[in-house]
């Protein structure tokens, strides 16, 4: 008997399996979802192409014009169809900045989720599959870590870089921080997950099959059990992207996140909140926009694949 | 006697516009006062169906397509909702599946009995708490429980609680769907044995609705048996338990372990039933018939006089020259 | 249930245990406090005065739980950028915040319950979707673009309520001021209460549909309508207390959301709170404050725990000591 002949899934179809899966097969399922998968390639491709897209690069200060600086959108009455939804005050053209900001923001958060899964699936997994004593501290320190808010978490981590690192440092390293900070926020959350779905999948008995015929620990972890709760992990993943986002997007809010010179939404916002009182709304409204519809793209997408999975959060 | 309720040409569709399928196809019998009819078949063969159908508590798209039902001479297929609603509970008491989860979880048996007594009946609460000790002590339920959660419970205790529910404003017609399928098998019989004792001793009649053939006939007076929607063979207890004229009844017959005499081979019954969508032309049991014939994929039989019952089989056709 | 009560607080000593080791970790080893006290510019001798003061020649342990001490004084350390007892801050930005976080889930809880209940019950509804649609909206969108929108709508637009700050405040007894005792402050708080229960307000209103839609299947409920229950009584005795052990529990433990929401509304409308206070901490790397904040959310997260086990013990029976008999299954 080989290991291909035993009960469960096989290991190598990944592709034709993920093909197969309902994930793929709800796009179908409800408009709702297909607007949704509609705006998330928007976004997507906006990261790709938008350095060749934007009417005008943020960046390049000789492009900049004082004398068009608070232009309101185009519709109304002082507004110039050079800047559609407007300038900010120093003249930059509030559409190509929310071109770059939203590929900013999507970067971030993927790089943030990127981590957490990094840390948290092989935590989940090991935990799940060992059991035992490491189990329990694995999990006492995901469960002390879950008693607060994610977000708080990363803020704390935020404030304890800029007391542990020097200013210029941590002027440089801002970016890679708020990731870090944002990711170690999240690991416990998939963790739990991992666990979960690994303690199910360790019971049953391909994978006894695979311990009897010796298959090696790290390669039952690797191509037996993680293929086999990839669907809910990817559902998970989808749901905390959003949440990355919507984290350092309020960190550049705070104020500690992302600097001004590499402008996410969050702090397109920051910035326009300063004129929101004085009437000059667009400079913070349209960046809300974008994001909410980048987060609320990505909520509704994987709300619609975890009805079909069946599924609930943490 | 007079039949208390009866139920003539039943139809019970499946599905929405572009697929409907005929879930019940034409079901009738009627249940004398004191009497217990059981309905007996596979898995699907549309038993719960029917008991839903006639309490008109069908999930959303299973809908009565037409026939009728007759409660002590009034139509209650066709009362509105709000009238129905005092019809269960009140003239109709109902047991479903899964009766160990028939209650809720957080209120006690006393509560629960006393709710519903209090709901039918113009009782006041000390007057409901003393009618439901009453009812506990007809199911020989521990009256010193009366304050217990169901959790509390074993599966046996939980399902006299739930047959004390569905009794305790004395209902003319009591529909049991599957009573006893979660206990373990000294307690079925049992509970079968409660409820007929309980049936005859109040005067109700009693639907009685399970897969277990040999459990319907210790509580059965009469036996109707169901194929894929329909009625196929009906009669006495006795007469359908010991000279089956449908070959599926003697089919489900052979495939019961006999208790009392000695251990002769089983056997079953070849392929499974039919999808609704797949259901033969004709006779819908002849996919499986060890006895087909040419009529049989021709023409669908109705019930016909056989033998000591009644059964919807060519078999019994007076015109039919039997195959050899 | 006293004994219920008493093994849970057990239980949870050791994580405010390790919050407080973490938080003293911060306090002690994060930057270097001599020279954030003393400046670049100071002598050996200053030196090795304030490290006896402070206690850093002590071991590890012995540091640990003299600060264990401290903090049970009510003694938090000396903020860096206030130069002010940390407990003197908190003791005079608590009272905004619990204000804040009390009308917020007043505002988020009382809609609520209805609204779920009614999207459940009617689910082709008109209205139903647009509740669902809302709430969609609530806990997508991130808290303070539901602050900004406020503010563009009712501050800038309309001009009903102040965009920031508390509004006038009056002292109660020594150690409370309170906002809502006067005109100003009572149209100060409805915003940023809004922005603080709106995300609070759609969490319930999702989790309560989608319990109630889960009652709704459970048998007890089938075998309620086959007994002939109104539906009036259904609904309220049975769907309802069901449905609502789960929500208890999960808004319950929502609550610390709050707090961590309550750090970004009150960045919003400069409601001089504990959250504005932590992100002024974060700014400015000040590490006393971030402690104690992280010390006293810790305390405030394991007792908003403890008070949800309570209820839900209260509400489920169970959950309480089973008497004879079998348990539940499942």
């Amino acid at each position: 008997m080989t290991i291909s002949k035993t009960d469960g899934p096989r290991q190598l179809a990944w592709l034709t399996r993920l093909k197969r899966s309902v994930l793929l097969s709800s796009f179908g399922a409800s408009p709702a979802a297909m607007l949704s998968a509609a705006l998330i390639t928007l976004f997507l491709l906006n990261a790709i192409f938008a350095p060749f897209l934007v009417p005008q690069d943020p960046s390049d200060l000789r492009s900049l014009n004082l004398t068009d600086s608070l232009k309101p959108p185009a519709w109304m009455a002082d507004g110039v169809w050079g800047y559609p939804l407007g300038t900010d005050g120093q003249g930059r053209d509030i559409l190509s900045a929310v071109m770059y900001g939203a590929r900013t923001s999507l970067g971030f958060g993927l790089a943030a989720l990127a981590l957490a899964s990094l840390l948290g699936i092989p935590i989940g997994l090991i935990a799940g599959y060992t059991g035992g004593f490491l189990d329990s501290v694995l999990m006492r320190v995901a469960d002390t870590q879950l008693t607060f808010p994610p977000i708080l978490i990363a803020l704390l981590l935020d404030g304890i870089g800029r007391a542990v690192l020097s200013r210029s440092m941590q002027q440089s390293l801002q970016p890679l921080w708020v990731v870090l900070a944002i990711g170690v926020s999240l690991w416990p959350q998939f963790a739990r997950l991992v666990r979960a779905s690994t303690l199910v999948e360790r019971g049953k008995d391909y994978i006894l099959a695979a311990r009897l015929v010796g298959v090696s620990r790290s390669r039952i972890l690797a191509l037996h059990i993680l293929p086999n709760i990839g669907s809910p992990i990817l559902v998970f993943a989808a749901i905390n992207l959003s949440f990355a986002i919507v984290a350092e997007a309020t960190l550049s809010f705070l104020g500690v996140g992302l600097p001004p010179t590499e402008p996410s939404l969050g702090t397109l916002i920051m910035t326009g909140n300063d004129f929101l009182l004085s009437g000059e709304w667009w400079m913070s409204l349209f960046p809300g926009l974008a994001l909410m519809s980048l987060v609320m793209a990505i909520n509704c997408l994987a709300d619609s694949f975890q009805d079909r999975l069946h599924i609930s959060p943490g | 006697m007079p039949s208390l309720i009866e139920v003539k040409d039943l139809s019970v569709e499946i599905g929405a516009k572009q697929a409907v399928l005929l879930a019940l196809d034409r079901i009738s019998f009627a249940i004398a006062h004191g009497e217990v009819l059981g309905l007996v078949g596979e898995s699907g063969a549309g038993k719960s169906l029917t008991a839903a159908a006639i309490i008109r508590m069908l999930e959303a798209p299973a809908r009565i397509a037409g026939g009728q039902v007759v409660l002590n001479g009034v139509r209650i297929d066709s009362i509105s909702d709000n009238e129905m609603k005092r019809v269960r509970g009140r003239q109709i008491g109902t047991i479903f599946q899964n009766s160990l989860d028939a209650l809720d979880p957080l209120y006690t048996v006393g509560q629960q009995l006393v709710e519903t007594i209090r709901c039918h009946l113009p009782l006041s609460a000390s007057q409901a708490r003393k009618r439901a000790m009453e009812w506990l002590r007809e199911v020989e339920f521990p009256e010193q429980r009366f304050y217990a959660y169901p959790h509390e419970l074993s599966g046996g205790m939980r399902q006299r609680a739930a047959i004390a529910l569905a009794l305790c404003a004395e209902p003319y017609l009591l529909i049991a769907d599957e009573p006893t399928t979660a206990l373990d098998l000294p307690v079925q019989a049992q509970m079968v044995g409660l409820l007929k004792r309980l049936v005859q001793h109040k005067k109700m009649a009693a639907l009685l609705v399970t897969h277990n053939l040999g459990l319907v006939a210790l509580a059965a007076d009469r036996i109707a048996v169901m194929y894929a929607g329909r009625i196929v063979e009906m009669g006495p207890t006795r007469a359908v338990v010991q000279r089956p004229a449908h070959p599926y009844t003697m089919g489900l017959l052979e495939s019961i372990p006999p208790l009392s005499y000695r251990v002769r081979r089983l056997r079953q019954i070849a392929g499974t039933m039919p999808r609704l969508g797949a259901i033969p032309p004709g006779c819908p049991f002849s996919s499986r018939c060890n006895h087909v014939f040419a009529r049989c994929h021709r023409a669908r039989p109705e019930l016909m006089t056989a033998q000591m019952t009644q059964a919807a089989c060519w078999l019994h056709a007076e015109s039919t020259c039997k195959p050899t | 249930m006293l004994a219920f009560a008493f093994s849970r607080a057990l239980q949870a000593i050791p994580v405010v245990l390790v919050v407080g080791l973490i938080a003293f970790a911060l306090f002690a080893y994060v930057g270097d406090p001599v020279l954030i006290m003393l400046g670049q510019e100071h002598t050996e001798a200053q030196r090795k005065l304030l490290v006896e003061q402070l206690g850093l020649d002590q071991p590890f342990y012995v540091q640990y739980v003299r600060y264990i001490w401290a903090v049970l004084h009510g003694q938090l350390g000396i903020s860096y950028s206030f130069g002010r007892p940390v407990a003197q801050l908190i003791a005079g930005r608590l009272p905004a915040t619990l204000e804040l976080a009390s009308v917020a889930a007043v505002f988020a809880v009382i809609p609520a319950i209805p609204l779920g209940l009614f999207s459940a019950i009617r689910p082709r509804n008109l209205l139903s979707r647009g509740i669902l649609l809302v709430s969609l909206l609530g806990v997508s969108a991130p808290t303070f673009m539901i602050g900004l929108l406020l503010i563009l709508g009712f501050s800038v637009a309309l001009g009903w309520f102040p965009s920031f700050g508390r509004g006038q405040v009056v002292q109660v007894g020594r150690w409370w001021t309170t906002g809502l005792l006067t005109g100003s402050g009572l149209r100060a708080i409805v915003l940023p209460a809004l922005t603080l229960g709106s995300v609070q307000m759609s969490f319930i209103v999702r989790l309560m549909r989608a319990e109630i839609i889960r009652a709704l299947q459970a048998d007890y409920i089938r075998f309620a309508r086959a007994r002939g229950l109104p539906e009036r009584s259904l609904y309220c005795v049975h769907v309802c207390r069901n449905a609502l052990l789960p929500v208890v529990t999960a808004a319950g433990l929502q609550l610390g959301n709050v707090l961590a929401f309550s750090v970004v509304t009150e960045t919003v409308f400069q409601w001089p709170g504990l959250g504005l206070l932590f992100i002024s901490a974060v700014r400015g790397a000040d590490i006393p404050v971030m402690s104690a904040y992280l010390m006293l959310a810790g305390l405030g997260f394991v007792a908003i725990n403890l008070s949800v086990d309570l209820a839900y013990h209260a509400i489920d029976p169970r959950l309480r000591i089973p008497h004879l008999g079998a348990s539940s299954e499942s």
